[in-house]
């Protein structure tokens, strides 16, 4: 196996990795289930793999120890209701990786790659998502959350890289059951999973990025962007689904089960829609943990009147998740589009409730409003990735 | 459970293998339209002097075969010590002496990537002056490097390789071997890289490989591969060559050496002053201490590529001779450990009757100073020694 | 036993039998194009060094 230099589903060394951890969590079920508790047994896992394949086991070890330090620290003596203050400290390490990620490598002094070397840590971002998610869930409840809960949860093998964000209690609901769950039925669910999620990845991914997207030549024409853009999209699609398939399979495996991420996003009729069926655990977190307390906010403030207070709040949220995939203008704009269609939606659905008439597509059938919807959220959703793509500028 | 794994499993699993199989077994694959033969015609441009490595393409390949077909040229394969000093033998032998010479290699070019371009001018080999100048320093390595491999056996070599029906499989599946290993490491492998990873997996038992090359025989059984044919034109050489009692080594010998020691100042290591400085002086006036790493003969990579290379060589009855270059006992303290080594090298040279120059001691009393320029790379002296030993091995 | 997904999973195995063959096994882009010459590189840079 390849020493500190393997991320999950990154080569085969990482799919030995796994083989052998379903192997033992199952050996431990058979035979030590009673004396040993199954957060033992996963934290095993998860340290044994950041210890030996991880690629920056000491910093991620040291990230980890932040982020409890100061979820605890905040929950003991933050009192107040604001919880912007308490996101922006727990997003630190977060702020430091998205900006040292903007000095170019070759240019930059050794201080920045120092810089670069310790905030540069794979998950970071989701990562911290998750323990935002904690803290705010948990801030009023007085019950202790051990540091091997903590540890289990935010270290979680599968799910480290790139998600799916889950939550703590639902998280903890499965540990408390997960040697249960180590069964036929579980593994029948698992592996149905790991083969379309090695189709997606592996196969469809791969020779889309073998032979569309690595084939297509720059000579400026709108031919070339309009192929990469729906290149793109499907490439980023099935990469992207494979991998939380992947993840959710490894999860089911060892007897827990991972929320989904991806579910036919295309078939989509509006922007709301999409995110409950693209990337769906950004999607609601970025619904139950920003939007959600800003509408509020703004409600209690009585900032503008609602439906502008709600567009207001839609539009900052998305625009929060381009900053939180990057601080580079693609990234930025393409967050602020999203929470553009979503605005641009929501105003419609309030139109349409006020004139008690569809403002849009009129007296369409409605396979017809179904179907046209579907062909225009293809088309604003592959613009909006393609700026994301940052193959435009 | 098990009715349930047999109807969503195994049998789509079967369906989809027989299905998989018979398209490709069915499905009509492209021909190539391209000409096998490839001629690659020129003039020899070099007898003396040095090529670093063989990137620049055809006309350091055509020098290379020219070196090894024409009867008064020695061709030289070497490392690192490979340098512009006027005693390197590739300078020193035709200006001083009128021997046509040529020079090949730089850091890490090992015996692995020698044989191979060696192997690839096999017709050319009989009676043809070659030496290898080797360097104790190879054998603590995994063997040749997949970077320098890309250097010296360049896309012709190996797709001549391929197609030369005279070159044994033996040969050929050790190269498959060895590409087998680096083959991770090697971006857009060459179609010849390709088939002769698969003749070595084909013969190999492993599983997967084994498959994999069988689907591979099937699949791609039509890619081109060009079969070179080096034409080459020799140059007339216009140098008069010299007797070697014409030229007064011992005094010369003596004056290289005085010289080098004169000029080392700033330590008693014999090293000279700016590699001393610079690489072993430490803060502190302290010293770096050098140890090499004790290497079994039986189990290094090296060593067993050196064997393929003497095969080689005696297969084709080369006229080869071999320098074993020494290390700085002085730096290193414990050279004793590889007396076996640098032994048995010594005696499989020698068996096949080709001359050796042995620089090799590992002792500080043996070190004849000045030999090298610094801890592992010859000085003026040692190449004087070598230019020596070279025109007595192939002009008297 | 579901006829839908027993046709689902042929698909799923075929196509995951037949890209690992095409795109692992075997180049996909040599079959089509067997005159295609390539220019192998190493991906790794060896430093060369003193000792």
């Amino acid at each position: 196996m390849d020493l500190h230099s393997t991320l999950p589903f990154s080569s085969l060394a990482f799919f030995q990795f796994a083989g052998l951890a379903v192997l033992f969590f199952l050996l431990v079920k058979l035979t030590l289930k009673d004396r040993l508790p199954y957060s033992w047994v996963l934290a095993a896992f998860n340290a044994s793999y950041i210890v030996f394949l991880f690629t920056k086991p000491l910093q991620l070890a040291v990230l980890i120890l932040y982020l409890y330090v100061a979820f605890l620290a905040l929950r003991k003596w933050y009192k107040s209701n604001n919880v912007v203050l308490p996101m922006l400290l727990l997003a630190l390490p977060i702020f430091g990786m998205k900006t040292v990620i903007l000095f170019p490598s070759e240019d930059a002094s050794d201080l920045m790659l120092n810089a670069q070397n310790i905030f540069q840590i794979a998950g970071l971002s989701y990562m911290v998502f998750k323990v935002i998610g904690l803290y705010i869930d948990e801030r009023r409840n007085t019950e202790k959350i051990s540091l091997l809960a903590f540890f289990n949860f935010t270290a979680f093998v599968p799910t480290l890289l790139i998600g799916p964000i889950d939550r703590f209690r639902r998280f903890e609901a499965d540990v408390a059951k997960a040697y249960e769950q180590i069964s036929l039925s579980f593994y029948a669910k698992a592996w149905d999973r790991l083969i379309l999620g090695v189709l997606y990845k592996y196969i469809i991914a791969e020779a889309i990025f073998r032979f569309g997207l690595s084939q297509l030549h720059d000579d400026g024409s709108l031919l070339y962007h309009v192929s990469y853009m729906y290149t793109y999209l499907f490439y980023l699609f099935f990469d992207f689904a494979g991998y939380s398939l992947l993840a959710i399979a490894f999860g089911n495996f060892i007897g827990l089960d991972v929320p989904i991420n991806f579910d036919r996003p295309f078939l989509s009729v509006n922007p709301k829609e999409f995110w409950k069926k693209w990337h769906k655990s950004l999607g609601d977190w970025l619904g139950d943990y920003f939007f959600k307390p800003l509408f509020k906010e703004f409600t209690s403030k009585k900032i503008l009147n609602p439906i502008q207070r709600q567009n207001l709040a839609l539009f900052l949220t998305f625009t929060l998740m381009g900053f939180w995939n990057g601080f580079e203008l693609h990234y930025i704009l393409s967050g602020m589009l999203f929470g553009l269609y979503s605005v641009v939606h929501n105003y419609y659905i309030y139109r349409c409730k006020k004139t008690k008439k569809d403002v849009f597509f009129g007296n369409l059938s409605s396979t017809g409003v179904r179907w046209l919807s579907i062909a225009i959220m293809i088309q604003l959703v592959a613009f909006s990735i393609y700026l994301f793509s940052g193959n435009l500028f | 459970m098990f009715r349930r794994i047999l109807f969503y499993h195994i049998f789509p699993i079967l369906m989809a293998a027989g299905a998989v199989t018979l398209l490709l077994i069915f499905l009509p694959l492209p021909k190539s339209t391209k000409t096998v033969a490839l001629e690659i015609q020129g003039k020899q441009q070099k007898t003396k002097g040095l090529y670093a490595n063989l990137l620049s393409g055809n006309q350091a390949e055509i020098d290379l075969f020219a070196s090894l077909q024409r009867e008064d040229q020695i061709t030289l394969f070497g490392s690192s010590e490979f340098t512009e000093s006027p005693y390197a033998p590739y300078h020193f032998l035709p200006d001083s002496l009128g021997i046509p010479a040529l020079g090949i290699g730089h850091a890490f070019h090992q015996s692995f990537s020698m044989y191979c371009a060696l192997l690839s001018a096999r017709e050319h080999l009989h009676e043809s002056k070659i030496c290898i100048i080797l360097s104790p320093g190879w054998f603590e390595t995994e063997g040749t490097n997949i970077e320098a491999f890309l250097e010296f056996v360049r896309p012709n070599f190996l797709n001549k390789i391929w197609h030369d029906q005279t070159i044994s499989e033996v040969h050929k599946e050790y190269i498959g071997a060895y590409l087998d290993k680096q083959y991770d490491l090697i971006n857009s492998p060459s179609h010849s890289i390709n088939k002769l990873r698969d003749l070595y997996l084909l013969h190999s038992s492993q599983f997967p490989g084994r498959g994999e090359a069988m689907i591979r025989k099937k699949l791609l059984a039509n890619t081109f591969i060009p079969a070179p044919n080096y034409a080459v034109e020799l140059v007339q050489e216009t140098r008069k060559q010299r007797a070697s009692n014409e030229f007064d080594y011992d005094t010369r010998l003596k004056k290289l050496q005085q010289d080098f020691n004169a000029s080392v100042t700033n330590n008693q290591l014999y090293v000279s002053n700016t590699y001393f400085s610079e690489f072993i002086q430490q803060q502190g006036g302290k010293m770096k201490k050098g140890h090499v790493d004790k290497i079994d003969p039986a189990k290094s990579v090296e060593m067993s590529d050196l064997m393929m290379l003497l095969k080689l060589l005696r297969e084709q009855r080369a006229d080869a001779s071999f320098v074993i270059q020494p290390l700085n006992p002085y730096h290193y303290e414990n050279l004793s450990v590889n007396r076996p080594l640098i032994h048995e090298m010594q005696k499989a040279i020698e068996s096949i009757g080709f001359p050796c120059l042995n620089l090799y001691v590992d002792q500080k009393s043996q070190y004849d100073a000045g030999t090298l320029n610094d801890i592992m790379h010859l000085g003026d002296y040692g190449w004087l020694k070598v230019n020596r030993f070279l025109q007595k091995t192939y002009h008297e | 036993m579901n006829k839908k997904k027993f046709v689902r999973h042929s698909i799923i195995y075929f196509l995951l039998i037949l890209g690992y063959v095409l795109l692992y096994v075997a180049n996909l882009d040599s079959i089509l194009h067997p005159d295609r010459e390539l220019n192998p590189k190493s991906s790794v840079n060896f430093v060369y060094q003193q000792f």
